[in-house]
Order: structure tokens, then C-alpha cells, then sequence
């Protein structure tokens, strides 16, 4: 039957299902009939209380055992199998015995049975127990026979069962059988099929996971990556919307359950990622980082403003004076010289160095004469930096080393850095430079450099243009740009100083010999040059300030200085006032002593003033030069002199009076002599601006020289006289003369040629004034 | 074919002979005066290799630690990037034989593709029959990363060349 059923599934799969279920419906009828027969039984056993017990072990024992062994159940189609599981169950029992002959188990359970109730029983009897014996017995062997059927049928049913089993194996693979058949008949009617199978198709999913949930997660688990790919490939963006909102949680969830793993996983690409978004769109990236660089930036711009503080301190500083004073003396130009200054550094070495191993990656050394030991200096310098960091600050860099006039400056990138080896002192445009150059290289070559192992090779060559770049610029940059803007704010910054300066320092020289001129010139005039007059040069005017004491004394100054003002095309500003103050009159009275000394040195005046109540009252003597009014305003312009009077005489007085001498005789003794001293003394007490001439006489005999000796002699007697009483000797003039006086003719006697005589005069000019 | 570069680290207690090896390989001398290593000293050779499986020219760059002692651990730093290390006991001090372990895992740890090279050193002045207890006691053959076990002599110059040679050869 079963190979046929084979054949049948193998030919047509889709009438087997309907082949099983009249096959099922056959045994199905044949259990029912089954039961029948064993119910039969069963009442035909009751009515035999004999048989009870045996039944009731019988039906124990089938308990029992479908209790322990439901061995049989853990098939499939369970429909079937529990219909037929109460029949097989009890005669499954008896089936675990020898199966040779089942009815020589029978017959030994009967002769057990049969012995029981031989001695269990004794008071039935024999003969009935016989022929009961025998009648059970062949209802035994009924049973025998029964059982044989349905052991007959059971290995039938089993036999089904494994039919059953391929069968529900094959609807298992049915869908695959169900495609093939599409495939077989696409032009048919796919329609139809899929509607027919469309319906079972996830009862059968359903049921199968159910059944074995673990075979169908492994029957689909293979699937399920290219239907996901399929999937990806025609509409990724359903994928995308499924697996979205699950992919945020799915991540959580894998951190929570191992920290490291996503990190670990995600991690390497990282660095990659960002530097293909750089390389992609920078400005995103700019933007992305720049809260986080901008306290970074802060710090560079704080370190750029410092150094132009120093370079703007420095130009004006000593440092500043220094570079004039050398220049004077070498003779060249400040500029060339701040250029010299400008141009400090030269780039002796570059190193691409792997930061790990400090490999070198790639190195340049323009200067051939002086190579360094490229290998051993990026080792060295690997570990300073990793002494550095490890020990002082592990998360900022070193970024220069300085060695006397040599500075290593490093700038660091992920996996390499840069070296540079600077003599002088570099700009800070120059490391902008270097930042830039490494961040080139990083960008391109970064990559390769991660996994550097020390094989150069495995660098482009390429790499070596971004290092040379930065030694061609160093040189382009030094000799243009700062420098001159220095020199130029230098430049201007000067001229804004000393050319104002000069030009004051000028006109100040100017204005100085202006106001001496003027001083001297005020000074020259008599009647100004005793006030306090200040001229002042200012803003192309001459100033005249301070006071004088009248309206006419102000013209006076400015007529004076006029002719100055004209010559300097300056104007005059006449700021000096005219006050009438009540004059001191102790200023006044000094006034008025110097005009009369002034006046008195005139040649022929000999004047004597007295002020009072502001009054200028005028005596002596004026003998023809000045006239009475000239001398009156001389003093009349003198504040506080309101009034002058003069008293002033055109002719010296005349002394008549003479002292006679006896002949060759010097003595005094003649009768009037004292009278006439007298009269002399008070004269001269009178007038005392004046001087007097003694002129001595003597008469006509004689020899001259004598006489000349006894005519001086005379006159110096009559001089001591007079100083004897009183009378200053710088104010006598003695003179001898042989000549007979004045208005004593020949005819006269010659005692009248024996005298001395006086005349008044005034003293001379230049000598010492006489009227103090 | 450019030279290649590589550096090699020696790793050790202190006072094992690592300066020593290195002086030996180097400049080919000797001394006996102790000098203590502050911190790192780097030293180059140059050694072309010439066998049936490599030919190539290599400028190792070995970087010769400060010792480990007792208050000082080793920067794991220095390590980083070497392809290959040496690390260096005592065959007259017990104890830096037992360290060689720690040594060695540091080094891995840092580098985990890195290649090890043992030495136990100073076998001039160990005595002949404790050497077979020593190397079987100490054995590390069984390590994938550790090439070769050697017992040098820097004072003598016994296996140091052929140490160098060997590892510089399975760096490449």
C-alpha cells in the first residue's frame, strides 16, 4: 500500500490528500467496528461475575500502562491518532511480550487465572469451572484473534503513520513543489494556484511553527539574508522605514548589554568618517566643530595679539633707539636694518615622523653640508614627547623645544606629526604654515601613514610637495609682507612726532629773537625803559603787554616797535594799558632824582630838584642848551608829577670879591680876608651844583716862572682854605696864571695884580653829579 | 629597494644587560662599569639581510628602555610602534627570569602584532649545568609571538649578532 501511495504523491501531489483521506476514513470504520467488538466483549465479560476481577485488572493494567506509555502518541496526525490511541494503547501492553505466539500468553495468563480461582475459590464447583474455563478460554482465543487484528491493524496504522509523516513532510514541501508547478505552468492559470494554495499556505506556517518552531526558524534562517538583500536592492526605502525606528534601540540595547562592543565596532571607522565629510564638505564639518575648537582659537588669537603687542612695544622701546643708533653708525638705512631683523629664521630640517614608533615617514634637509641624523632625532624626539606627555600633561602637546638659537617646533596630527627644525625665530605665520602643510598631508595620506610599518615605499612621493611647499614659502614670505608694514608704521608714527616738533622748535627760535629785538628796542628809549614792558610773539602777532603809567607813554612803545613788526610781517598788538594809578610818590620822587641826573649830564645844565606835593620844583643853572620848557616836560612826563616849577638861571653868578696878597708873600693877612672866605663858603654852600675855579694872580715883576709858581701857590692857599672849612676839594679847580686879572690895566698898581680871584662853573660832563 | 625602517625595543629589569646587547651589537664593545639608563637611548644599525627567503636592507632603530625596578614601571609609551622586541633577563638573578613573563605580555599588550625575542643574558658568568634547568624552566617556546630563546653574552659577544640578525629577519 505504502509504495503505491508513494507513487501516487510522486505522480500527482495534489490527489494524495484526497487518496489519504479515504484511506483514513477505512481505518477509522475498522477502529469504530473494533470498538464495537470489544464493547461486545466487554458486556459479554460483565455478565460473568468470574471475569470481573480479571477485566478489572485487565482494564487496570491498560490504565495503567497508557498512563506510563504514551510512547505511541508522540506521532503525528492527531486527529487519528487519538481515536485510535485506546485501542492500540491496551493492546500495545501485551504486545511488549515475546511476539512469536500471542496466544501461548494467553493461555498461560488463562492457566494462571484458572489456578487462582482454583484456590481463591473453592466453593465453585469443578465441573462448572471446567466448562466456565473452557468457555473462557475460547472467548480468550477470540480475544487473541481480536488482538492479533489489531496488532494487524496497528502495524497498518503505523505504516499509515509514516505514510502520514512523508505526507505532512511533503506538504511541507509542498511549497517548493507549489513553485515548481508555477514554473511548469506559468502560462496556465498562476491565478488559479495562488488561489488555491494562497489560503493554506500560512495555516501551514502556522502549524509547522507550532509543531517545531527551532526547524522552521532554521528552514527560514537561510532565507531570510537574501530576501533582506532582495529586498535592500529593489526598495531600499521600505527597508529603511522598517529597520529605522528599531535601529536607535537596537544600539541602546547593545550598549547596555556590552559597553565596549559598539564602541570597538564603530570606533576605527570613525576617524575615516570624519575625514571624508571633511573632505566632502568642510564647512559642515568647520561648523560641527567649532564650538569645541573655538576656546582653541581663543587661545591662538590671545597668543597672536600678544606677539604684536611686543613687535608694536619693541619699535618704540630700547630695542627700537638701539637699531637708529646702529644704524647711524654703519650708515645704512633703519628699514634695511629692520628688514635684517625681520628676516630671523631659516627652516633647517622637516620630518614627517609616525607618532607612535617615531619612524621617520618622509624628511627634507636643504642645506646638504649640515645634515642631521633624521633617524635618531625623530626617535629621540618620539620619546621626549612621550615623556612629556605621560609624565607633565597628558592631554596637552609639546609643540616646541628650543635649543640656543635652534627651535624644534612640532605639530602634532593622529598617527603622525611634523618637525621642524627652525634657526632664528620663527613667525607665527610661518607655524599657520606648518599647521596647514600637516593637515594636508593628514587629509590625503593619513591612511597609509596609520599602518605605517617603516617601509618609505609605501608613502607617495607626492607627500614630499606639501613639505617642500612650506620651505619655498618660508622664503617668499620673509622678505615681503611684516617688515615693511612695520617700517611703514614706524615711519609714519615718527614723522606724526617730529615734524610738529620742529616746526614749534622753530618758531619758538623765531619768536625769541623777535621778542629780544623788541626788549632791546624798548629798552633804548629813556622814557620807557623803566617800566616793565613784555612782548611776546604769537600766532603771527607781536604782543606788547604791561603798563605804563599814560596814554602817551603807550603810543611811545608801540611807534617803537613798529618798524620790528613791519620787518617780521607780524602785526602789532599794542596790549599795553594806560592806567592812571595814584603814583607812590617815593616812586615818583626816585623818578624825578634819575630825570635830573639824566639831565644834569646834558652839558651846560646844573640843576637841582625837590619834589613835593606833585610838584617838580627846577633850580640852577641852564645856561643856553636846554631851555626852560624842554627841561618842564622832561619832568612833566614823570606820573605824579602834575606841576613843574623853574627856577633856572641863564648865567652863573658872578663872585666880584678878591683876596690880596703882600708882594712874593703867600700870607693872609690882609684886612677883608675872612669876610671874603665867608662870603665864597656860603656861596659855594648856595649853589651847590656848582664848582668853583680858584685862579691865583701875581703881579707883573719878577722872573715868570716864579711868578707863574707863586700865582699857583696862591690860588691852592685861598683852595685849602676852603676845604679847611668845609667845602668838598672835588668841587675846586685851582688855577695859576701871570696875567693880570680881569680889569686890572698896566696903569693899575701892582697890588691889584696880587690876588686870587673865583668863577663859578658847572662842572663837567661825564664827571660825578655834583647835587646829591 | 629602500632601506626599511623598524624599531625594536629591549624590555627588562634593571641591570639585565640591555645596554650592553645593544652596545655590543651596535659598536661591538664592552664594559663593565655600570651605567644606569635615564629614561630612553635610542641607537641605529644598519644590517643588510642576505638569506634565501629575504634581501633587503634595514636600518633598526633599537630603543634601549630604562630598567624596571622596583618604584618605576616601564612607559608603555616607548613601546608603542615597535615591530619586535628583546627582552632581557638575568641568568644570575632568579627573580628578573621571573619577571620575563610580565615583560613580555606588556610589550603584547602594547603591540599585538609585535614579534619577541628572549634572552637570557650574561652566560658567562652562569654555571654550565643550571643553564638546561633555567631554559627548561623558562620556556617559551610555546608563545606564537616569541621567535627564538637565546643565551647571550654581551661580555663575550655569544648569540648577540645572530639575536638581532634573527628577529630583524622575521620583522620583514
Amino acid at each position: 500500500m505504502a509504495p503505491k501511495k508513494q507513487a501516487n504523491i510522486g505522480n500527482s501531489n495534489n490527489k494524495s490528500e484526497t487518496e489519504i483521506q479515504p484511506n483514513l476514513d477505512v481505518i477509522i470504520d475498522l477502529l469504530s467496528e473494533l470498538n464495537q467488538v470489544e464493547s461486545n466483549q466487554k458486556e459479554h465479560i460483565t455478565k460473568k461475575p468470574s471475569y470481573q476481577s480479571f477485566n478489572s485488572q485487565l482494564t487496570l493494567e491498560i490504565k495503567q500502562k497508557k498512563k506510563s506509555a504514551p510512547t505511541f502518541t508522540a506521532h503525528e496526525v492527531r486527529g487519528q491518532k487519538e481515536k485510535s490511541t485506546p485501542t492500540s494503547a491496551a493492546h500495545d501492553e501485551r504486545e511488549q511480550e515475546p511476539k512469536d505466539n500471542p496466544l501461548w500468553r494467553q493461555e498461560k495468563s488463562f492457566n494462571s487465572i484458572s489456578q487462582q480461582y482454583t484456590t481463591n475459590d473453592n466453593s465453585v464447583n469443578s465441573t462448572n469451572l471446567v466448562h466456565t474455563a473452557q468457555n473462557n478460554y475460547n472467548k480468550i482465543q477470540s480475544i487473541a484473534i481480536l488482538q492479533q487484528s489489531v496488532r494487524n491493524l496497528e502495524q497498518k496504522l503505523k505504516g499509515n503513520q509514516a505514510q502520514i509523516d512523508e505526507v505532512i513532510d511533503s506538504v511541507n514541501s509542498l511549497l517548493s513543489l507549489t513553485v515548481e508547478l508555477i514554473n511548469l505552468q506559468p502560462n496556465g492559470s498562476p491565478q488559479s494556484i495562488i488561489r488555491t494554495i494562497s489560503p493554506l499556505i500560512d495555516r501551514i506556517i502556522e502549524q509547522r511553527s507550532t509543531e517545531d518552531l527551532h526547524r522552521m526558524g532554521e528552514a527560514l534562517a537561510n532565507i531570510l539574508p537574501v530576501a533582506i538583500n532582495q529586498q535592500i536592492e529593489t526598495t531600499p526605502q521600505s527597508i529603511a522605514k522598517a529597520l529605522a525606528p528599531e535601529i536607535a534601540l537596537s544600539i541602546q540595547e547593545q550598549v547596555r548589554l556590552d559597553k565596549e562592543s559598539i564602541s570597538k565596532s564603530i570606533g576605527p571607522e570613525m576617524g575615516k568618517a570624519i575625514k571624508a565629510q571633511i573632505e566632502l564638505e568642510q564647512d559642515a564639518m568647520v561648523d560641527a566643530l567649532y564650538p569645541v575648537i573655538g576656546s582653541t582659537i581663543a587661545k591662538y588669537m590671545g597668543e597672536v595679539i600678544n606677539t604684536i603687542n611686543e613687535k608694536v612695544e619693541n619699535a618704540l622701546s630700547i630695542e627700537g633707539v638701539k637699531r637708529k643708533i646702529r644704524a647711524k653708525i654703519q650708515g645704512v638705512s633703519e628699514a634695511e636694518l629692520i628688514l635684517q631683523e625681520a628676516i630671523p629664521y631659516e627652516v633647517q630640517a622637516i620630518f614627517l615622523i609616525h607618532k607612535a614608533s617615531g619612524l621617520i615617514i618622509r624628511e627634507l634637509q636643504p642645506d646638504l653640508a649640515h645634515q642631521l641624523e633624521s633617524d635618531l632625532l625623530a626617535g629621540m624626539l618620539t620619546a621626549i614627547r612621550s615623556f612629556a606627555n605621560d609624565l607633565i600633561a597628558e592631554s596637552s602637546e609639546l609643540d616646541e623645544i628650543d635649543y640656543g638659537e635652534y627651535k624644534i617646533i612640532l605639530e602634532v596630527a593622529g598617527y603622525c606629526y611634523l618637525a621642524v627644525v627652525v634657526k632664528g625665530e620663527p613667525s607665527k605665520q610661518f607655524r599657520q604654515k606648518i599647521r596647514s602643510a600637516l593637515s594636508n598631508v593628514v587629509l590625503k595620506y593619513g591612511n597609509i601613514i596609520e599602518v605605517y610599518d617603516g617601509d618609505s615605499d609605501t608613502i607617495p612621493e607626492s607627500s614630499e610637495l606639501f613639505l617642500e611647499q612650506l620651505l619655498e614659502e618660508d622664503k617668499k614670505q620673509s622678505s615681503s609682507g611684516k617688515p615693511t608694514t612695520l617700517i611703514w608704521f614706524l615711519a609714519v608714527i615718527l614723522g606724526l612726532i617730529f615734524v610738529p616738533w620742529g616746526i614749534l622748535k622753530y618758531k619758538s627760535y623765531v619768536a625769541n629773537r623777535i621778542v629780544q629785538q623788541t626788549a632791546i628796542e624798548l629798552d633804548a628809549a629813556p622814557e620807557l625803559s623803566v617800566y616793565r614792558l613784555t612782548p611776546e610773539v604769537k600766532e603771527g602777532k607781536l604782543i606788547l603787554t604791561g603798563r605804563v603809567p599814560s596814554e602817551y607813554l603807550r603810543n611811545k612803545a608801540a611807534q617803537t616797535v613798529t618798524k620790528i613788526a613791519r620787518a617780521e610781517e607780524l602785526t602789532l598788538e599794542n596790549r599795553i594799558v594806560a592806567i592812571n594809578v595814584p603814583i607812590d610818590p617815593t616812586i615818583a620822587k626816585e623818578v624825578v632824582v634819575r630825570v635830573t641826573s639824566m639831565l644834569n649830564h646834558q652839558e651846560e645844565v646844573a640843576i637841582l630838584t625837590n619834589y613835593q606835593d606833585y610838584t617838580v620844583t627846577v633850580k640852577g643853572f641852564s645856561l643856553a642848551r636846554l631851555s626852560d620848557e624842554r627841561i618842564a616836560q622832561y619832568f612833566k612826563q614823570i606820573p605824579g608829577v602834575e606841576k613843574v616849577i623853574i627856577n633856572l638861571e641863564k648865567q652863573l653868578p658872578i663872585i666880584d670879591r678878591r683876596i690880596y696878597f703882600a708882594s712874593g708873600s703867600l700870607e693872609l693877612n690882609s684886612a677883608d680876608f675872612t669876610e671874603n672866605i665867608d662870603k665864597i663858603r656860603q656861596l659855594l654852600v648856595k649853589y651847590p651844583q656848582l664848582h668853583l675855579r680858584i685862579i691865583g694872580h701875581s703881579d707883573r715883576t719878577g722872573i715868570p716862572q716864579n711868578n707863574q709858581k707863586l700865582a699857583q701857590e696862591r690860588a691852592n692857599k685861598i683852595a685849602k682854605v676852603l676845604v679847611d672849612r668845609g667845602i668838598e676839594s672835588t668841587r675846586l679847580q685851582v688855577v695859576g696864571s701871570i696875567e693880570p686879572p680881569p680889569g686890572v690895566t698896566l696903569d693899575r698898581p701892582l697890588q691889584k695884580s696880587r690876588c686870587v680871584r673865583f668863577e663859578f662853573l658847572i662842572p663837567e660832563h661825564g664827571k660825578n653829579a655834583q647835587n646829591s | 629597494m629602500s632601506i626599511i625602517s623598524k624599531k625594536i625595543c629591549l624590555v627588562g629589569d634593571f641591570s639585565v644587560g640591555k645596554t650592553s646587547l645593544i652596545r655590543r651589537f651596535v659598536e661591538d664593545k664592552f664594559s663593565d662599569r655600570y651605567l644606569s639608563t635615564v629614561g630612553v637611548k635610542i641607537s641605529r644599525k644598519y644590517i643588510e639581510l642576505a638569506t634565501p627567503t629575504v634581501n633587503r636592507s634595514i636600518h633598526l632603530l633599537i630603543w634601549d628602555l630604562e630598567g624596571q625596578t622596583k618604584f618605576q614601571s616601564i612607559a608603555a609609551n616607548y613601546l608603542k610602534g615597535a615591530s619586535g622586541s628583546i627582552i632581557v633577563a638575568d641568568l644570575t638573578r632568579p627573580e628578573t627570569l621571573d619577571h620575563l613573563q610580565k615583560h613580555l605580555d606588556l610589550f603584547l599588550s602594547v603591540n599585538p602584532k609585535g614579534l619577541a625575542t628572549i634572552a637570557f643574558n650574561k652566560s658567562d658568568l652562569a654555571v654550565e649545568e643550571k643553564l638546561a634547568r633555567i631554559t627548561q624552566l623558562y620556556n617559551f617556546d610555546a608563545h606564537p609571538q616569541v621567535i627564538a630563546t637565546y643565551i647571550t653574552s654581551a661580555k663575550t659577544g655569544d648569540y648577540v649578532d645572530m639575536m638581532f640578525t634573527q628577529l630583524a629577519e622575521n620583522m620583514i
